[in-house]
């Protein structure tokens, strides 16, 4: 019957369209989107399934979201980590939603995954992911967010940046250095400072208060009116955006001062900043610190020095190295979650906190540093 | 063909006891969805072994729980000729207030009603805009939407609210001879639902005033008291999604089910939901969400990257609505 | 004629549209109706003018546009008894004389004569005691328009009480018993059969152009 035919051919087109956007996504790469053989790479995932090969350990990566550059790095870094050290990886992005990200766990889990590195998609889920992930028999660690429960004490093992001391450091060169960037910091209860932070997240709170504290011991003399705080919390706007209304606001209510010191926790904060900044005329008196250094490395290929003196420079390969690290010993040396990391484990905690910190860079020396 | 064999194993071992009247029900008879359903469990199964497999079908149930929650509220409403766009961010909005509720020392089941009410709250908010104010229900429960959001975030301060209470975590998290709660609810809810959209009285004036409203209304049936019910269950079966959402994520996020309007819309269309009104099942809306789902879940296990995955999902929303149109134009010569 | 205001009167009647004054006697009891459920709960029944728009729900069988009005008395405890359902489309298909092989078919495959029986057989079926006809036989064919007169004859010579509305003289005066006439939303005039000719109709009917 007419129909009949008709409804089979719409079913075939609709399986059609499917079909062709399945073989037409890519490879799990996100450098390289439109690998060509998508059917040679469908056929690779089966056979390495199939090859059960006892040696090869398949690690899942849930990241809170893809679209920063931090996370992409991690998974080139972790996949560049796989062929050194033999695990294969697989990799989901929840996208901000915690529902998503337990879907893909419960995904990872279905598909043999024998660790999990996790960013987690909101804070407050880490027990549920951790639990899961533990009935099942596959031992987590967190990236970059801490996993904690109830009472703020870790669940699980994490890796997460050193947040008080890049902070620190950050001041620290500022003390060093402020002579040679032409900003006057001699008289100190004429400074302002400003951390960018955003409120709701535990570490940025950290990384903040690093660099506030160092900052205060190292000019003892501003007044403590002088130092604020930007939080993009309060913003709706997406990050640099946020960042720069909150820092306007900010230097246009304090007119009266007109030298800055300011630290962005996150690189994308610091931009915002750093158009604050120019679009008011401070261009010659602030200085600009940042933690995460690939913002700064851009504004410096273009020629400008000021008002981004110095970022602290770290990779997603310092943080994916330590996670790969402590899931194979786990996974592969047979060590569990206590035993890991035994000298980042901190009072009152059952588990550690690996940290990495990274490098101060600056207009002078980053092409050195940074590879 | 071993498939289908398998797809109806699924199914009916996912809808535990109730079965041969529960399939009858349901009016599991759409040929097209069940094809595209076969093929995709095809494909991925060929692509990676671990597709096909008991677990993973109880994967895509459980993935696909709270979003087959709203497609419910919004299979009823879009059958009536109606919408609503805030039943994800009433899901959230239950979900922290549920939280809030647990934290406070509130037992487990008044957290849950007063939830239950919250959404019945809203549906009848939605009514209001709708029928006195006689707003556009698209515009209208957009509006809902971003006032639900909005409070949810107010209320906990933009900060999710961690839930340690054992008992609240249980009504998500439990399994039932290796089958999640969220799974039977699930299951439960579409046969229930199902029957009264079928069977009932309430179910056929549904379809009546979405096909012809006036002749409806010179029927004897009342669309504004029709749509209020209608409202008030999409707030309820929301509320509910998203209280055993917080609970199984040990945590009640304001950002927590935001964007997933948009698939239950989608299951419902692919589900034979048209937005003239008046065309749909609930069976065939049951369909299009494993559809979606199984299609979502498919390609996270052969690791397709996440940007892929959204261009991928556009075109199934799109190849939805070519069926949609398809499908009207055969009934409306 | 067109544009006098008959539609509108109906509404009224029907609770349909706001009334300003007036009241409505069934079988010469006063009756309060508030709306269309109450009227069809008092025995009045309103096939609308526009059977398309107004009446037919065009996507849904035979079967369902006939149970339409009358779905408590299809089923029991809100629950549709579908044998009952079946049972009264399958009657009024076969009384009505509706064309058709199967009552699922979808109304919108009909053609006009027979959509407007599918719409009578809805009034019917609510058992009214009044019935008012807006243009029935508007875009009908003759065979089916005869059907509809002896259908509507017959109704009335066995107790119900029709009010049929039509701007087609002849129709009025063959039908009818009696005929009131409307001008510019009020009664102009009311004639019995006997009394009725062309030249006093269109009199009272036509609006004065002086």
């Amino acid at each position: 019957m007419k129909v009949k035919v008709t409804r089979r051919l719409m079913a075939l087109l609709l399986s059609t369209i499917l079909a062709f956007t399945l073989f037409g996504c890519g490879s799990s790469s996100p450098s390289t989107p439109d690998t060509a053989p998508e059917d040679t790479e469908g056929e690779k995932e089966a056979t390495d399934v199939d090859a059960d090969t006892t040696d090869t350990i398949k690690i899942g990566y849930l990241n809170k979201t893809m679209a920063i550059q931090w996370s992409q790095d991690v998974v080139d870094a972790l996949e560049q980590l796989g062929k050194e050290q033999n695990f294969e990886l697989v990799y989901a992005d929840a996208d901000f939603s915690p529902e998503a990200q337990l879907e893909q766990l419960n995904t990872f889990i279905n598909n043999d995954v024998d660790g999990i590195i996790c960013m987690v998609a909101d804070e407050g889920m880490a027990s549920a992911v951790v639990e899961t992930a533990n009935e099942a028999g596959i031992p987590v660690v967190g990236e970059s967010l801490r996993m904690e429960d109830e009472n703020d004490l870790l669940i699980t093992p994490c890796v997460e940046l050193d947040a008080a001391k890049c902070g620190a450091m950050n001041m620290d060169w500022v003390s060093e250095n402020w002579e040679s960037t032409g900003v006057d910091l001699s008289d100190e209860t004429q400074i302002g400072f400003i951390q960018i932070i955003d409120s709701q997240l535990a570490n940025e709170i950290v990384r903040g208060e690093g660099a506030y504290n160092e900052f205060k011991v190292l000019f003892p003399n501003v007044p403590e009116k002088n130092c604020f705080i930007a939080d993009i919390a309060a913003d709706s706007a997406e990050l640099s955006e946020a960042a720069y209304n909150q820092v306007s606001t900010i230097f246009s209510a304090n007119t009266a001062i007109t030298t800055w010191v300011l630290c962005g926790v996150m690189e994308d904060y610091a931009l915002g900043a750093c158009r604050a900044i120019e679009d008011i005329g401070y261009v010659d008196s602030a200085i600009l610190t940042s933690i995460g250094g690939e913002r700064a490395i851009q504004e410096w290929e273009g020629g400008t020095k000021a008002p981004w003196y110095c970022a602290n420079y770290y990779t997603g390969m310092d943080a994916a190295k330590l996670c790969a690290d402590g899931l194979l010993q786990i996974v592969r040396d047979g060590k569990i979650e206590e035993e890991i990391w035994p000298e980042y484990i901190d009072d009152g905690e059952t588990y550690a906190s690996a940290k990495f910190s990274g490098t101060i860079i600056t207009y002078d020396n980053y092409k050195d540093i940074v590879k | 063909m071993m498939d289908s064999t398998y797809k109806f194993i699924i199914q009916v071992k996912a809808m535990g006891k109730k079965r041969k009247s529960a399939l009858n029900l349901l009016k599991l008879n759409n040929v097209t969805l069940i094809i595209v359903l076969i093929v995709v469990v095809a494909i991925f199964s060929v692509l990676n072994h671990n597709y096909f497999s008991r677990s993973n079908a109880m994967n895509i149930l459980y993935a696909s729980s709270v979003v087959g929650l709203l497609a419910i509220g919004q299979t009823y409403l879009i059958i009536g000729g109606y919408i609503d766009l805030s039943c994800a961010s009433i899901a959230s909005l239950s979900g922290v207030l549920a939280a809030i509720c647990i934290g406070k020392g509130i037992p487990w089941l008044s957290a849950l009603l007063i939830t239950l009410i919250l959404g019945a709250a809203i549906g009848i908010f939605n009514s209001i805009l709708t029928n006195i104010f006689s707003l556009q229900p698209f515009i209208a429960t957009l509006a809902t939407a971003s006032m639900c959001e909005g409070f949810g975030y107010i209320i906990c301060g933009g900060r999710s609210v961690p839930i340690s209470n054992q008992s609240f975590i249980a009504i998500g998290a439990t399994k039932i001879f290796g089958i999640p709660l969220p799974v039977i609810y699930l299951v439960i809810l579409f046969i229930i639902f199902g029957f009264i959209l079928e069977k009932t009285v309430f179910g056929r004036s549904v379809y009546i005033i979405g096909g012809n409203p006036t002749a409806g209304y010179l029927s004897g049936i009342n669309p504004k008291k029709v749509s209020t019910i209608l409202y008030v269950i999409s707030g309820i079966v929301s509320a509910f999604a998203g209280t055993t959402l917080a609970a199984r994520m040990h945590t009640g996020a304001a950002s927590a089910v935001l964007g997933s309007e948009f698939n239950a819309i989608t299951a419902a269309v692919l589900g034979g939901v048209s937005f003239t009104g008046g065309s749909g099942s609930i069976g065939g809306c049951f369909i299009g969400l494993i559809i979606i789902q199984s299609f979502s879940n498919g390609l996270t296990m052969i690791n397709v990257s996440s940007f892929w995955q959204k261009v991928a999902q556009g075109m199934l929303l799109i190849g939805a609505l070519l069926l949609d149109d398809f499908r009207r134009k055969k009934l409306t010569k | 004629m067109v544009g006098a205001g008959r539609t509108e009167t109906v509404f009224s009647i029907f609770g349909a549209d706001h009334l300003d004054s007036g009241e409505i006697l069934v079988q010469g009891k006063p009756v309060s109706i508030r709306g269309p459920k109450s009227a069809i709960r008092n025995g009045i029944g309103l096939c609308p003018e526009d059977r398309k728009e107004q009446g037919l729900i065009l996507q849904k069988s035979i079967r369902e546009n006939i149970s339409a009005a009358v779905l408590n008395k299809v089923s029991k405890n809100q629950i549709i008894n579908k044998k009952k359902e079946v049972k009264l489309a399958v009657n009024t298909v076969k009384q009505f004389n509706v064309k058709t092989h199967s009552i699922e078919k979808k109304v919108v495959e009909l053609s006009g004569g027979n959509q407007q029986k599918v719409i009578l057989g809805r009034w019917l079926a609510s058992d009214p005691k009044i019935l008012i006809l807006d243009e029935p036989t508007k875009g009908i064919d003759v065979g089916a328009k005869s059907e509809i007169y002896t259908m509507v004859c017959n109704l009335a010579r066995n107790g119900m009480g029709v009010i049929f509305i039509s701007s087609e003289l002849i129709e009025v005066i063959n039908v009818c018993d009696n005929i009131i006439i409307m001008k510019e939303g009020s009664i102009s005039g009311l004639l019995s059969r006997g009394e009725c000719n062309e030249e006093k109709v269109l009199s009272l009917a036509m609006v004065n152009k002086q």
